[in-house]
């Protein structure tokens, strides 16, 4: 573990990837210290201009767009975080199942995620929101269910490649029994990869919540969230541009910093670019 | 040579194993049998695909089903039928009562645990020693398979050792239950030939200290020669011939057999043109009726092709699957 961390650090990528998800993690937890305004409150002062009072200016009902920016990352996080976890739990139970098991136990899991990535990862999440209607939480279960094939692939892959290897036959061969073998040998086996599936996961999460809320779906008003914000924002963006720019680049600068500390993790646990030590 | 049946360890009838594919499947083991006596090394020779290893893998129970299956027969281990054995009582067979080594040493160990562990965990499974029993007789194994400094290797991972070092845990793995019967699937053929040598010896040289018998798999006649008693000659899923070393190289009956025989390089031969045998192995499922080897025998007469032979037991013991011989006897 220290090793990991060591290795991120020495890496550009890394250090960049990692800094600027660190920076969004403590905006979310420390939301109520950074942020200047009630991001509920509205003032007199509609689509003030960046300068002056409001760091970014204001919205359209007087908003400190800073300061809903900055409580808008706590959505982000929070959805990103628990939406993956769903996703990445899910397909990791199932992915050990379908690749371990194989034949019908395959067949039905892997079907089932056909039919699920059949579906534009948008649209379903949409479907799902619809049918359990919109708030935070039927949001996180929609975007983890999202999530949950691309999981199951990743592990399922690997299953497969590690089920094959000789160590495998070796272990079975000294009388192991198989729940044994699936959770002392395949699966630690195949953490590399799905942790890095996690970390790039992360990333989409935060996006299908931005273009849910975006889409109304999502984080309903007057809450802030960087989706809803720059919905919010198209009926003024003549006016007051920065109500649409200091959203899109928080949603940038956020899925740049987790994709970068993806590739990084990437570099670090992928045993063929592994240097030999 | 073949001995009775007491002193039989394994006891291998009429096995056949069958290939599912999606045009019907294939045979890749056709009836076979044979006997392995205590304390005897057997070997079995014969080409990639010739169904060696897949007879050794259904002995142990660890046949990937599917797409392959035990159609037929009977392996028994100590007068015990294996074959209809419940996947429990299989587990408690494996490490305790047969050891297995594969191929590749490189690959025969988790990257994740130390060599120690493992070795540990297959001695946890069949014995009630606590984990630091077992670890103090799996180092105690690892010096007695020539590793030095065996403390300091316990606790190393395996991609910090070379294959032969590896190939030398293996044996420790298979060997630290004292299983009756060691399985080695060509233990050797991934390996330098300066290290082969030494890791033959070294089998060689446990097998015989606690009188287990030993199955080598191998494709290498030299190997054979060096270190079995009786050996087996697969091809194309068929058991062609098997009978005491010696008397394979002085006098085969089978005319594979005599070509493989053939085709090897000696020292201090004539120096000519190494033989081949002509033509190739015909794939599991595309076989004829007939002999599976008459399209490359130089002996075959009409019968060959349109009915396979039986399998002849000479007086001597020694078997042997060709209609020339099966007339003689």
């Amino acid at each position: 573990m220290k090793r990991f961390f060591a290795a991120l650090l020495r890496d550009k990528t890394g250090r960049l990837g990692l800094a600027g998800v660190l920076a969004v993690v403590l905006t979310a937890l420390l939301a109520p210290l950074i942020a200047t305004h009630d991001p509920l409150a509205m003032t007199e002062s509609l689509r003030q201009a960046p300068g002056r009072g409001f760091l970014l200016g204001t919205d359209e009902f007087g908003r400190d767009v800073f300061s809903r920016l900055v409580y808008g990352a706590r959505v982000s996080v929070y959805v990103g975080l628990v939406a993956t976890g769903i996703g990445a739990l899910c397909g990791l139970a199932l992915g050990l199942a379908a690749g371990y098991y194989g034949g019908a136990v395959d067949n039905a899991i892997m079907r089932l995620m056909d039919v699920l990535f059949a579906f534009p990862s948008i649209l379903l999440a949409l479907a799902i929101v619809a049918v359990l209607g919109p708030d935070l939480g039927n949001t996180i279960v929609a975007i983890g269910i999202v999530r949950i094939p691309v999981f199951t692939r990743t592990v399922r892959a690997e299953v497969l490649s590690v089920k094959s290897q000789e160590y495998i036959a070796s272990v079975r061969s000294v009388g192991v029994r198989d729940s044994r073998v699936l959770f002392r040998h395949v699966l630690p086996n195949v953490m590399a990869p799905f942790i890095v599936q996690t970390t790039l996961s992360l990333s989409s999460a935060i996006l299908v919540e931005a273009s849910l809320s975006f889409l109304g779906l999502g984080i309903q008003p007057p809450n802030p969230s960087w989706g809803s914000m720059l919905s919010e924002s198209r009926r003024v963006m003549e006016l007051a541009p920065w109500t649409a720019i200091a959203p899109t680049v928080a949603i940038v600068l956020a899925i740049l910093s987790f994709n970068l500390l993806g590739d990084a993790v990437r570099d670090i646990l992928d045993p063929k670019l592994k240097s030999v030590e | 040579m073949s001995g009775t049946n007491d002193t039989n360890v394994l006891s291998v009838r009429g096995l056949s194993i069958r290939l599912a594919t999606r045009d019907g499947g294939a045979s890749v083991v056709d009836d076979a049998s044979f006997d392995v006596g205590r304390g005897e090394v057997f070997g079995i020779v014969g080409e990639s695909g010739c169904g060696k290893s897949v007879t050794a893998y259904a002995i142990a129970g660890l046949l990937p089903t599917p797409p392959l299956r035990v159609e037929a027969g009977s392996v028994r281990l100590g007068g015990r039928e294996l074959l209809s054995a419940s996947p429990a009582e299989m587990r408690s067979v494996r490490g305790r009562d047969i050891g297995m080594i594969f191929q590749e040493p490189m690959t025969a160990l988790d990257p994740l645990y130390t060599i120690g562990e493992q070795i540990a965990e297959s001695l946890e499974f069949h014995s009630s020693l606590d984990k630091r029993a077992a670890m103090e007789k799996a180092i105690a194994m690892l010096g007695r398979v020539g590793i030095p400094e065996p403390r300091r290797i316990a606790a190393e991972y395996p991609h910090r050792l070379s294959g032969g070092m590896l190939q030398r845990v293996v044996i420790a793995m298979a060997m630290i239950n004292e299983p009756a019967l060691l399985i080695a699937d060509e233990p050797t053929t991934a390996l330098d030939v300066t290290i082969q040598a030494q890791i033959l010896a070294l089998m060689n040289d446990l097998v015989g200290a606690n009188g287990m018998s030993m199955i080598l798999i191998t494709h290498d006649l030299g190997v054979v020669a060096e270190t079995c008693d009786r050996v087996a000659v697969f091809y194309g899923g068929h058991l062609v011939e098997s009978a005491p070393v010696g008397r394979i190289f002085a006098e085969p009956l089978h005319p594979y057999t005599d070509g493989l025989r053939r085709s090897v390089e000696s020292i201090g031969g004539s120096g000519g043109k190494l033989y081949a045998i002509p033509g190739s192995v015909p794939s599991a499922g595309r076989f004829g009726p007939g002999c599976r080897f008459h399209d490359r025998c130089a002996a075959r007469v009409a019968r060959c092709g349109i009915e396979a032979p039986p399998t002849t037991v000479l007086p001597d013991g020694r078997t042997v699957r060709c209609w020339l011989r099966g007339e003689e006897a």
